[in-house]
């Protein structure tokens, strides 16, 4: 049964006679100008690529330097500079623009039935933001990049002289095309949706990007503006966050963190979406709970902006405010534990086909699991007290952006890349590759935990020596999930020049645009779908492997 | 290009209909909801400002009541009628050009964007002389000897941070307003808007009424502290 | 001077009779009437009460531009959500920095008890 009912031929027997979106048009102009979403999802993924990568090099200088309790490859200032600039790049420039840049751009038309995004030139304007703020952080970077944290804690932001004003610039800029980015979703999934494609149809993955895309335009306003006044107050001195003037250096941490703790919802939140596509693809029977994982999206996004709190339990905030803080970000637990319970529930019983995009959704959910649970008992205060500032939250935080982000980032694209690029990756290589990702993601951040609770430091150069056996540990794991991720690096870009055609539908999944041609056409559909069937309903798909 | 393809069975496209709409209503509906979105992170981006402000007006309320005496309140009341009068003149060049009144309605964008001229340049002449008088934030605060009044304790430079901190945001988006409705004075004495297709105008308008709306609350809360 | 806008036309947006020119001067004067409220009412020394009534009549002008100029009444109720959830979001951050500072144990040398100021890079004022 095809996705679209139309009188007289199938939609699809004549979208296959039209080029591919990637085919379509062609020279360099057409790629840097396009209009195409699926282009612009093409372009977001050659930038996430290389700032996954150089955040990736900071976080292997830094475990490296880490070996040794004393100076082992470079000095201390050096590696406070590492420490930041892995994560403004992996937070600023990876993980916030990475799944909806590549794959909401690409999927939200395509699962809606629409030919394109609501607003086509806004969707490029916020790549090229994105694309001018990485190169004005890479600029920063070139002049030293700073040592003050990702955080940007004032008053040592607003005092340091090293170059933190072009990061701060950066991560501005960055925040625009978030928000644009988030406009363009919200307007897209509310009008432009086909015929017979109402609300409770809607795939989970939209669900998801719609609740990132609220959060977006709501909180990243707050960064962008409180970054703004450190940079100010670095140049001019104005002392809005200087206690020598009156001012208050928990204010800034007040407005740093109520984005930044909504941020690692828009962080999350596109993960979770995937692993709703994967389970309901790979367990082959319809998702349990449905209604359940699309709600509870909302709550996330909405309890999301009452926690940021947790970040200042030790700060100097008043312990009102602080008990507050703690039993609302708990409440989070309980919408996230929505989520786990009904994928669980959807594998139950269900004919797995085992496959690469699956495997990372399994390491998904152990990851996230103990991730969460780990920040449910950080949201205790009396806890807090001994774990802030240490290896525990580190590793509780890696668990849930690497463990949820980096493995649904990394299984979407395994997952979808027979849809975007008309190819199929080798399996026996895909699995090589997630098996050591996912222990090496494992490998390198249990030993944290228990460094964290032993009293060891975050964003320490130095050490005692009863703590090296597990760093030691944490960055051989560290190399290898690097050699993991590098060797998925080479076979899909070998896979992407040389690989074997792909089906339409090689995992014989049952949602919307595995109905499209893979590659999809240039305008998705040659005549606007209606929509018959719900997101996860089988009908007989069928797994091919290969294409005739 | 498929859009001849697209819809084929539907009446005849209006030139500004995109191929990814099914119909003009549609297309406009999504163009106030994206604005309205837009809006809605200009409120959230100023909120974090005025969230400073109340922090530290909590902790100095005497220093900012004596700070705000030297504000000048008749500037702010006429910038507040001044915008306000811009207000109406925009809402009324959106009844306009839903008449297809084409004329009147490039008048009315041309007394709004002269208002906010004026506005900039009152708000200006307000700057200027708390430059001269040294109410400046920061370091800079050195409040001149002549002023009036007993001397200025020091948390009053946070008033003048906040104070230079809302205003400035406030006045460049006056400025981007004033090129946004100048666009649309330019394309509508081009010929480009009508009854049936009017987008640039309502969707210019609502920004414009944003930049009033945040006056409103600045107005109050800076220059008639109590 | 036009009592009501036709929109015959059948590609009108929402189809709703517009008001015409005489409502949105009627508006105006209405908001100038606000203003002067405001202005007066800080003159009148009313304690506390001053700042929440200052902030009431504004929230009332704001509503009446939003509701009437920005013609949100009637609207679609996704661009009214979004301007409540903007609102809400404004005062749940303004409330709970506030919160914080007002609710902090007492300071052993508060920010007024020193007379001189020192800069951050150290250096005497």
């Amino acid at each position: 049964m095809s996705l679209a009912v139309v009188p007289e031929g199938s939609p699809l027997q004549a979208a296959h006679e039209e080029p591919d979106y990637i085919r379509a048009k062609s020279g360099v102009l057409s790629w840097v100008l396009t209009l195409d979403h699926k282009r612009i999802a093409l372009l977001y993924l050659g930038t996430v690529t290389v700032t996954f990568f150089l955040g990736g090099i900071f976080a292997l200088a830094l475990r490296t330097e880490l070996l040794v309790p004393e100076h082992g490859i470079m000095d201390a200032m050096t590696y406070n500079r590492m420490f930041t600039l892995h994560g403004v790049t992996m937070v600023f420039f990876f993980m916030i623009p990475a799944i909806p840049g590549v794959f909401g751009n690409f999927f939200i038309p395509l699962m809606i039935g629409a030919h394109d995004v609501a607003f086509p030139r806004l969707n490029l304007t916020s790549y090229y933001l994105y694309l001018f703020a990485v190169c004005l952080g890479l600029w920063g970077m070139i002049h030293g990049g700073t040592d003050t944290g990702w955080t940007f804690y004032t008053p040592y932001s607003t005092t340091t002289t090293t170059a933190v004003l072009p990061i701060l610039a950066a991560a501005f800029v960055n925040g625009f095309s978030s928000i644009l980015t988030g406009v363009n979703f919200i307007v897209t999934i509310h009008t432009l949706r086909a015929e017979g494609m109402h609300w409770m149809r809607l795939p989970l993955f939209v669900w998801g990007m719609y609740g990132t895309s609220v959060i977006q335009v709501l909180a990243t306003p707050v960064i962008g503006i409180t970054l703004a006044l450190a940079g100010v107050e670095h140049f001019l001195g104005t002392g809005i966050f200087d206690p020598a003037r009156g001012g208050d250096p928990i204010l800034f941490q007040h407005l740093f963190w109520f984005y930044s703790h909504p941020a690692v919802y828009i962080m999350v939140l596109p993960a979770f979406s995937v692993a709703s596509e994967l389970i309901g693809a790979f367990t082959r029977k319809p998702l349990v709970g449905y209604k359940m994982i699309a709600l509870s999206t909302f709550g996330i996004a909405f309890v999301g902006f009452l926690a940021w709190g947790h970040h200042l339990f030790t700060s100097g905030q008043s312990v009102v405010d602080a008990g507050v803080f703690g039993f609302l970000s708990m409440l989070i637990g309980i919408f996230t534990s929505i989520k786990v319970f009904n994928w669980v529930g959807s594998m139950y019983k269900a004919a797995i086909h085992m496959t690469t995009p699956f495997l990372y959704a399994l390491g998904f959910l152990f990851l996230t699991v103990f991730g969460g649970m780990t920040g449910v008992a950080l949201a205790t205060i009396s806890l807090d007290v001994h774990w802030q500032d240490t290896y525990f939250v580190v590793a509780h935080f890696h668990f849930i952006m690497a463990g949820a982000v980096v493995l649904m980032f990394l299984g979407g694209l395994h997952y979808w890349f027979p849809k975007m690029f008309g190819k199929t990756y080798p399996e026996g290589w895909g699995m090589i590759a997630a098996t050591l990702v996912i222990l090496g993601f494992i490998g390198t951040f249990t030993p944290q935990f228990f460094l964290g609770n032993e009293g060891m430091p975050r964003r320490y150069y130095s050490y005692p020596a009863h703590f090296q056996w597990l760093h030691v540990t944490s960055t051989i794991f560290a190399y290898i999930l690097f050699m993991g991720l590098l060797l998925t690096l080479i076979y899909l870009v070998v896979a992407l020049i040389n690989g074997p055609r792909a089906s339409n539908n090689p995992w014989g999944a049952p949602q919307y645009e595995w109905d499209t041609p893979s590659p999809p056409p240039e305008h998705n559909f040659s005549a606007t779908p209606v929509i018959n069937r719900d997101p996860y309903e089988y009908v007989g798909q069928e797994i091919i492997e290969n294409a005739n | 290009m498929q859009t001849d393809a697209i819809d084929a069975g539907h009446a005849p496209k209006e030139p500004h209909l995109r191929f990814q709409f099914s119909d003009s209503a549609r297309q406009f509906h999504a163009a106030k909801f994206g604005m309205w979105l837009f809006l809605g992170q200009e409120v959230m981006f100023f909120s974090a400002l005025f969230c400073a402000y109340a922090y530290y007006r909590n902790q100095f309320p005497d220093a900012f009541f004596r700070a705000s005496q030297h504000l000048n309140t008749t500037f702010g009341l006429l910038e507040t009628i001044d915008l306000l009068t811009s207000s109406l003149t925009v809402a009324l060049a959106i009844h306009f050009i839903r008449q297809g009144k084409r004329g009147l309605t490039s008048v009315m964008l041309i007394i709004t964007i002269a208002c906010a001229f004026i506005f900039l340049v009152m708000h200006g002449h307000e700057y200027a002389t708390e430059f001269h008088e040294g109410l400046l934030p920061g370091r800079f605060f050195h409040p001149e000897a002549h002023l009036e009044g007993p001397a200025l304790p020091m948390e009053s430079a946070m008033f003048f941070t906040c104070y230079f901190f809302l205003t400035v945001l406030h006045s460049i988006h006056v400025l981007i307003g004033i090129g946004v409705l100048s666009v649309v004075l330019a394309f509508n004495m081009r010929g480009k808007y009508s009854q049936a297709y009017y987008t640039h105008v309502e969707v210019g308008g609502l920004y414009w009424h944003l930049v009033d709306l945040i006056w409103i609350f600045l107005f109050p809360l800076l220059y008639l502290v109590t | 001077m036009a009592a009501h806008a036709e929109t015959h036309s059948h590609d009108s947006h929402d189809g709703k009779k517009h008001h015409g020119v005489g409502f949105y001067v009627g508006i105006w004067i209405v908001l100038l009437g606000f203003t002067g409220l405001t202005y007066g009412a800080a003159h009148v020394e009313m304690g506390a009460w001053n700042l929440p009534i200052a902030l009431a009549i504004a929230i009332v002008k704001g509503t009446i531009v939003c509701l009437f100029f920005m013609h949100l009444w009637g609207d679609t109720r996704a661009n009214q959500f979004v301007l409540i959830l903007s609102l809400l979001f404004l005062i749940l951050m303004c409330s709970m920095t506030i919160a914080d500072v007002n609710t902090r144990f007492p300071l052993l040398a508060p920010p007024n008890s020193q007379r001189f100021m020192v800069s951050p890079r150290g250096q005497l004022e």
